[in-house]
């Protein structure tokens, strides 16, 4: 195992670096689910440095930022995971079948994804929050249909190039039905890039989470980090804790998540995809 | 090529109508209307259904967008009630700022990516090409808010060298040169800020667009005819690698135009982003939907401009 861990963290030092940013960003949402400390409880220390009691010191109401920090972390996270899941699935399913069958589906598809993407993601979101009324299922299928446009280009690229391939032709031509032929065919020859794609995704949902409460329209009832990071900008002089401990967190989960997809991507051994861009 | 522009600008103009379209769809369906703000949480119900009529809130939706894309046809954004003037005026009045943020900011980052992309490419897998991977990949996976958030606490709170937020110092009586000055003293931490993410987009794809291109069988041809290394880096690859890296800024404008309102936010920057947050906040939807379709029209167009630029840098490349 130690040997494994070794040859890995040589060889593929980013996909090693990202697991384990993960990891700990996944233990820390882990604590904070199952602590049973209440991260909204407030107390009589106000602003109290980190100590033995509070290791991440205490915000302006008194309330414990080490407890608040799992939690927002467990918040991001659930938002990642669930947005870049469904936007995957949707659109994935959506451009794989778009590509390989062409025609008015395709063109609709495309057009969409077209508007979609002029429109500046977090602008869309910001009101979108805004005009709804912030809340974590909101957030996820805005995201969702924020990661759309690239998702569903790539899955369409990738069934258009593999389309005519001598493999797909073989198993028309024995009769595979076109269903057949996406799931067992085609899908497969996208995955990579797919998944690559989404951890990326992961990453640019966690910013955009973060972002939206630090402006102040993400949900009240979930602790953010970018909420304690607001709470953090009015105490920079007098409280570093406030903003240095969700501050890392945020990073950490990020990183990990832009480091698994580069280290993936490596797997792919070919040349470097840009997280975020089109095509 | 004149063909390929007209087809372009037509299929732009194609897309803001579908933005509109969007976002007066997104609006309508949401609860609450800026007749409500305006009238206040116990407002008068006479009050209000004037002020629906006024705003035009009681006719159909279909009607609204209607009169709105005319209006916009003619350049008329509408009539923002809650800036008290009208919507390209509030617009105007803060591009300015937003200008001049963006614009240094997007120096840094192109000065900065491009060379140590290049410096990162030349010597692939050494240890000056892992630390400039790193550095980029960090500086692209930190929250734009935070980094500032540590910037002030350090270089403005803690060390009191650079203000805080803000685009100048107020109710302060100073000479033209003195509020230049003063203004590019502000204007450092959050260009600084916005420019490091940039700069880390540039040195990824910089890096990775001069690696592709080094592996060419002309480079290898300079190279063989004893041209110094430098000259093939900057003459022969770079201008080839240049293409992508055009591409993915563009691409990434609206990118920028978003993480924009963030930097704003942290610095108090008084430019487009403030506003955004602004008219969100009060529910302002001409402000809002103007804003919206401005942005989309921004990225459109650096669309437009990214793939013309393609085609100065790269002659090969032709459209029809």
């Amino acid at each position: 195992m130690i040997v494994r861990v070794a040859a890995m963290a040589r060889s593929r030092p980013r996909l090693l670096a990202g697991l384990v940013l993960l990891a700990i960003a996944g233990l820390a949402a882990l604590a904070g689910a199952l602590g049973g400390a209440d991260p909204f409880r407030t107390s009589e220390t106000l602003l109290t440095a980190p100590s033995l009691d509070h290791p991440f010191g205490t915000d302006q109401l008194g309330r414990d930022v080490l407890t608040r920090v799992l939690h927002g972390v467990g918040t991001s996270l659930r938002v990642a995971l669930l947005s870049a899941l469904a936007g995957t699935l949707v659109a994935t399913a959506l451009g794989l079948v778009a590509g390989y069958a062409g025609g008015l589906l395709d063109d609709l598809l495309l057009k969409l994804a077209e508007v979609l993407q002029v429109i500046p993601a977090f602008l869309l979101a910001l009101v979108a929050a805004a005009a709804f009324g912030p809340s974590l299922l909101l957030l996820v299928v805005i995201l969702a249909v924020i990661f759309f446009p690239r998702t569903f280009r790539l899955a369409r690229g990738e069934a258009i190039g593999l389309r005519e391939r001598d493999f797909v032709q073989a198993a028309r031509a024995a009769g595979a039905g076109p269903l057949r032929i996406l799931r067992r065919h085609i899908l497969p020859g996208a995955l990579t890039i797919i998944v690559v794609n989404a951890s990326f995704q992961a990453g640019t949902a966690v910013l955009i989470e973060t972002g939206l409460s630090f402006l102040g329209v993400g949900d009240r009832d979930a602790v953010s980090l970018g909420a304690m990071l607001a709470d953090a900008q009015s105490y920079l002089a007098q409280a570093w804790w406030m903003s240095l401990f969700p501050g890392l967190l945020v990073s950490v989960t990020i990183l990990g998540m832009n480091l698994l997809g580069d280290g993936l991507n490596e797997l792919r051994e070919v040349r470097t995809v840009m997280p975020g861009r089109g095509e | 090529m004149l063909w390929y522009v007209a087809r372009r600008l037509a299929g732009t103009v194609g897309l803001l109508v579908a933005v509109v379209v969007a976002t007066f769809g997104l609006m309508h369906v949401a609860p609450g209307d800026v007749a409500q703000v305006l009238a206040g949480q116990s407002g008068d119900p006479q009050y209000l259904a004037d002020l629906r009529e006024q705003f035009s809130l009681d006719r159909s939706l279909g009607y609204q967008i209607g009169a709105y894309l005319l209006n916009v046809a003619r350049g008329d954004l509408g009539f923002s009630v809650v800036q008290g003037q009208p919507v390209l005026d509030a617009i105007a009045g803060r591009l300015p700022a937003t200008l001049l943020l963006a614009g240094t900011s997007l120096t840094i980052a192109w000065a900065g990516g491009v060379l140590l992309g290049v410096l990162a490419a030349s010597r692939p897998g050494s240890r000056l090409d892992a630390g400039i991977s790193i550095v980029s990949l960090v500086g692209y996976s930190i929250p734009v808010f935070w980094f500032g958030q540590l910037l002030v606490a350090l270089l403005a709170v803690r060390l009191g060298w650079l203000p805080a937020g803000g685009m100048t110092s107020a109710g302060e009586q100073l000479g033209a040169f003195e509020r230049v000055l003063d203004v590019a003293r502000h204007l450092i931490l959050p260009s600084v800020t916005l420019g490091t993410l940039l700069m880390a987009l540039v040195i990824r794809t910089t890096r990775a667009a001069m690696l592709d291109v080094l592996g060419d069988d002309y480079v290898m041809a300079a190279r063989g005819r004893g041209i110094r290394e430098e000259t093939v880096l900057l003459r022969h690859a770079l201008r080839n690698a240049l293409r992508p890296v055009i591409t993915v800024i563009t691409a990434e404008l609206g990118v920028v135009l978003g993480v924009m309102v963030l930097v704003e936010a942290v610095f108090s920057w008084p430019g487009l982003g403030t506003l955004l947050l602004d008219s969100v906040l009060s529910r302002d939807t001409p402000t809002l939907v103007g804003l919206l379709l401005f942005s989309s029209f921004v990225v459109a167009a650096a669309n437009l401009l990214g793939d013309l630029l393609y085609m100065w840098v790269d002659p090969r490349v032709r459209y029809t």
